[in-house]
């Protein structure tokens, strides 16, 4: 039998500031992160506020909190992995790094603009542009393993991750490991998705209702350890949670839409549930991508009934970027920590700005309010554009 | 770290694309400079160059050599590259710099799972898509994701695309300032791909090592090795 994997510690960056108290404040109270943007002038675009870190909630260590100051991809992952490795109590010396980046576009930006104005770009922080300069940088700074990769694969990226690493665990390429993703809000990719139409303009994120207008994006990081569960426990470490599979699949259907029928989404999480040896009856709460736009929503329910069946209006399903907004690259990493918390807490998280059901959607999505269970599996679900889908199966210990 | 000679693998089919015109010339993969154009994709010679190279691997959807024909569920693909599309995230950037509105086609573009959703409809594929990037090791690296792909019970195949651009004023400027504990493998002369077809090797087959020495692809050296050592090497 392959070894169980064990999610031993974690470190985790949202809107609402860092750790799972600033979770539990905010996307389990059902508080909305999202504010004015101020990063930079919203003004050319349509939308016009994000769930970006203001320093309000508990603070990033090491990390200043200051007026016009944003915190670097590098900074936040830093300190979410200074966390990890201290929840977990290992240095996780020799530990491969595989993080969801893209690379620091405001590292890009700053780049393109310093040349603009005949400045050299002198900021070594242009580095991080790359995208496999953040795990190098995070497995130099910790002495982590040689083995560094950066997963590319936009909205799965850290999900991604987090899957390659329970691998690299089951098949003892390597007994810990440290991963995840990060995404902070910046003016490309935010004019990207505005001039794309992505964008809610009403300032909400309603996933799941009737009129929904589109997503909004937010600040997140965040990064785990993995392990094997027999290695952590014999070493006395507390499990927080197994990770208990994982799965990925594309819709073969459109470069940008998702499958109407929510295809991929279901054979993703038909994956995860096989390596999980679960029955989909067993899995007591979803959190789902529910980005809030109007394809998604519908091709995400569509999935659940196929994964599901007839037991899927039983199933509390609820999306979290109705209060933390869409982290890109770090979603599926926060995603996994908020479900983490879900199970150990007995405490399902709401979607909220939920006002009118969509008769499209059909589901207990958990409006508005979090609710008590005691649940013992759980399912995380992300997609990307191409049509590429992943899902985790966590376990409460 | 892994080694390229892993045994439990077997190269079905490969192709490699140096769209260099003359200055290729003698190279594996040797091409001229243009390549297809792909509906949809604009700018950049990343996503051409990935369906190219693919194509030529895969062979014509629907054709009598369509590797994918009736394994598109058992079918995967994994992405490698160093610097990603840089053309696309540069010249959006550069656009945002000056002043400019930002291109639509740009927004989905710039995400690479965007041209294997291109490639995964065209084939019918349906198994995971996996996107990575490396500093140093990348094609090792890029084997060992497809090797662990390899061992899901519901997959048969992947597709392994290793594609890089010719470095951008920016990469050339991250390039020169880095140094040994912070390594960049090296980049192709200009912008290149390989595909390989990988299949769990089986009982009598031979193991794949990289042949010949092709420093003018950089990074993706081993990778071109592999694809000219293969028994079914698509190279033109």
């Amino acid at each position: 039998m392959p070894p169980e994997v064990a999610i031993t510690g974690y470190g985790v960056l949202t809107a609402f500031g860092f750790g799972a108290d600033a979770l539990r404040e905010g996307v389990f109270a059902g508080r909305p992160g999202f504010v004015p943007v101020t990063r930079f002038d919203p003004a050319p675009f349509h939308a016009k506020r994000a769930a970006t870190y203001e320093g309000v909630g508990p603070e990033i260590p090491g990390v200043p909190v200051k007026p016009g100051y944003t915190p670097s991809q590098a900074e936040v992952l830093y300190a979410c992995t200074a966390e990890a490795l201290r929840m977990a109590g290992t240095d996780a010396a020799g530990a491969p790094v595989l993080l969801g980046t893209n690379g620091d576009y405001a590292a890009a930006r700053s780049f393109w603009s310093d040349l603009a104005q005949d400045r050299d770009p002198a900021d070594r922080r242009s580095l991080d542009s790359l995208p496999a300069a953040l795990p190098h940088r995070l497995g130099a700074a910790f002495g982590l393993g040689e083995l560094r990769l950066a997963f590319v694969n936009a909205c799965v990226a850290s999900t991604n991750a987090i899957g390659y690493g329970a691998e690299l665990i089951r098949r003892g390429v390597a007994d810990t490991v440290v991963c995840g993703g990060a995404y902070l809000v910046t003016e490309d990719v935010f004019a990207k998705f505005d001039s794309g139409k992505a964008l809610s303009r009403e300032g909400v994120v309603r996933p799941f209702a009737a009129g929904r207008a589109g997503l909004l994006q937010g600040d997140g990081a965040a990064v785990l350890v993995l392990e094997s569960a027999d290695r952590a426990r014999a070493r006395g470490a507390e499990v927080l949670a197994e990770l208990a599979g994982w799965g990925m699949a594309a819709d073969s259907y459109h470069v940008i839409k998702p499958h109407p029928q929510g295809a991929g989404l279901a054979r993703a999480a038909g994956t995860a549930l096989r390596r999980a040896g679960l029955e989909p009856e067993q899995i007591g709460y979803v959190n789902a991508h529910g980005t809030g736009t109007p394809l998604n929503d519908v091709a995400e329910t569509a999935a659940l009934h196929r994964i599901f069946g007839a037991h899927a209006p039983a199933v509390p399903v609820s999306s979290t970027k109705s209060s933390t907004g869409h982290m890109l690259e770090a979603t599926g990493a926060v995603e996994a920590v908020i479900t983490l918390i879900a199970l150990r807490d007995g405490v399902l998280p709401p979607t909220i700005g939920y006002q009118q059901p969509d008769p499209a959607c059909d589901l207990d999505y958990l409006p508005n309010r979090a609710r008590r269970a005691a649940v013992t599996h759980a399912l995380s679900l992300n997609a990307a554009f191409g049509g590429a889908n992943a899902a985790l199966v966590l376990k409460r210990v | 770290m892994p080694t390229l000679l892993e045994p439990s693998y077997a190269v079905v089919a490969a192709a490699c694309r140096a769209p260099w015109g003359a200055a290729a010339e003698g190279l594996p993969g040797a091409a001229p400079v243009e390549l297809p154009n792909v509906a949809g994709f604009v700018t950049s010679r990343f996503s051409p160059l990935v369906v190219a190279v693919a194509e030529a691997c895969l062979g014509e959807p629907g054709s009598g050599r369509d590797l994918v024909a009736g394994r598109g569920e058992r079918t995967a693909m994994v992405l490698a590259t160093a610097g990603g599309d840089h053309t696309t995230t540069d010249v959006a950037t550069q656009r945002m710099v000056a002043g400019q509105v930002h291109s639509p086609l740009l927004f989905f573009q710039s995400v690479t799972t965007s041209v294997l959703g291109h490639l995964a409809k065209r084939y019918g594929i349906t198994g995971p898509i996996s996107c990575v990037s490396a500093g140093a090791g990348l094609a090792p690296e890029a084997l060992r994701v497809a090797d662990i792909l390899l061992d899901d019970e519901e997959l048969d195949q992947v597709l392994l695309v290793g594609v890089e651009l010719a470095a951008n004023e920016r990469v050339d400027w991250v390039q020169g300032r880095l140094d040994g504990a912070y390594p960049l493998g090296p980049l192709p002369r200009g912008d290149a791909a390989v595909a390989l077809l990988l299949r769990r090797a089986e009982a009598g087959d031979t193991t794949p090592s990289s042949v010949g020495d092709w420093p003018e692809y950089g990074w993706l050296a081993p990778l071109v090795g592999l694809c000219a050592l293969s028994t079914n090497p698509t190279t033109p």
